[in-house]
């Protein structure tokens, strides 16, 4: 049971990450390896927050 | 002066006239509903401006008043969710202006400026700005939960 809510956390993180990363890509004006580093590491730190803010507002 | 410039111009004088009519003149619930359709047309206005000057960085500014022109009505809905029960605004025509506005101007850029991630940006505002004004709208008539607005 642990290990499948282990799962289920990391896979919601990665589809946050992923969907955050592209928006960072979208959004920003030019594409270079930095921005993509900087982007990544924002997005991964945004999408912990938002793991724990929807498991804060699901109250599980 | 170029179209594009001629369209903001005509955009911030038809928007601001009931925008200011309707904050100045009407009762509490259609003054900030008036406030909401202003913070979309100072949206659409810097977008066409954006184009109009050549200034792809304008855009951001655009992103921002349309991530935050909702938010704020939003705020309002919650601090005054005691007068607005009592006197619901009607929104819808507010609502469906913004979205027959909208459509074509977020259209119109994209073509101008072709596929990429600036017309990708685009459509993110206009879609930021439809879905932000339909949840502001809600919640400004009370169309989410009353329990879950004032408590």
């Amino acid at each position: 049971m642990t290990g499948k809510r282990t799962a289920t956390l990391i896979a919601e993180l990665l589809v946050w990450w992923f969907s955050l990363s592209v928006l960072w890509l979208v959004l920003i004006s030019t594409v270079d390896a930095l921005e993509v580093l900087a982007g990544a590491v924002c997005a991964l730190l945004a999408a912990v927050l938002a793991v724990a803010a929807r498991r804060a507002v699901t109250g599980r | 002066m170029n179209v594009w410039l001629v369209t903001a111009s005509v955009l911030l004088v038809a928007g601001f006239v009931p925008v200011v009519w309707g904050v100045a003149t009407g009762p509490l619930g259609r003054g900030v509903a008036a406030q909401n359709l202003g913070t979309s047309v100072v949206c659409l206005a810097i977008l066409l401006l954006s184009q109009g000057y050549d200034r792809p960085s304008y855009v951001d500014v655009a992103l921002v008043v349309a991530v935050l022109g909702p938010v704020g009505t939003l705020v309002y809905a919650r601090l005054l969710a005691d007068e607005l029960q009592d006197d619901p605004p009607h929104t819808r025509l507010f609502t469906v202006s913004v979205v027959c506005v909208t459509v074509p101007v977020v259209v119109a850029l994209c073509l101008a400026g072709g596929p990429g991630r600036a017309a990708a940006k685009l459509v993110l505002v206009g879609v930021l700005l439809v879905v932000g004004n339909v949840i502001a709208s809600r919640a400004l008539t009370g169309g989410f939960s009353r329990s879950e607005v004032t408590r």
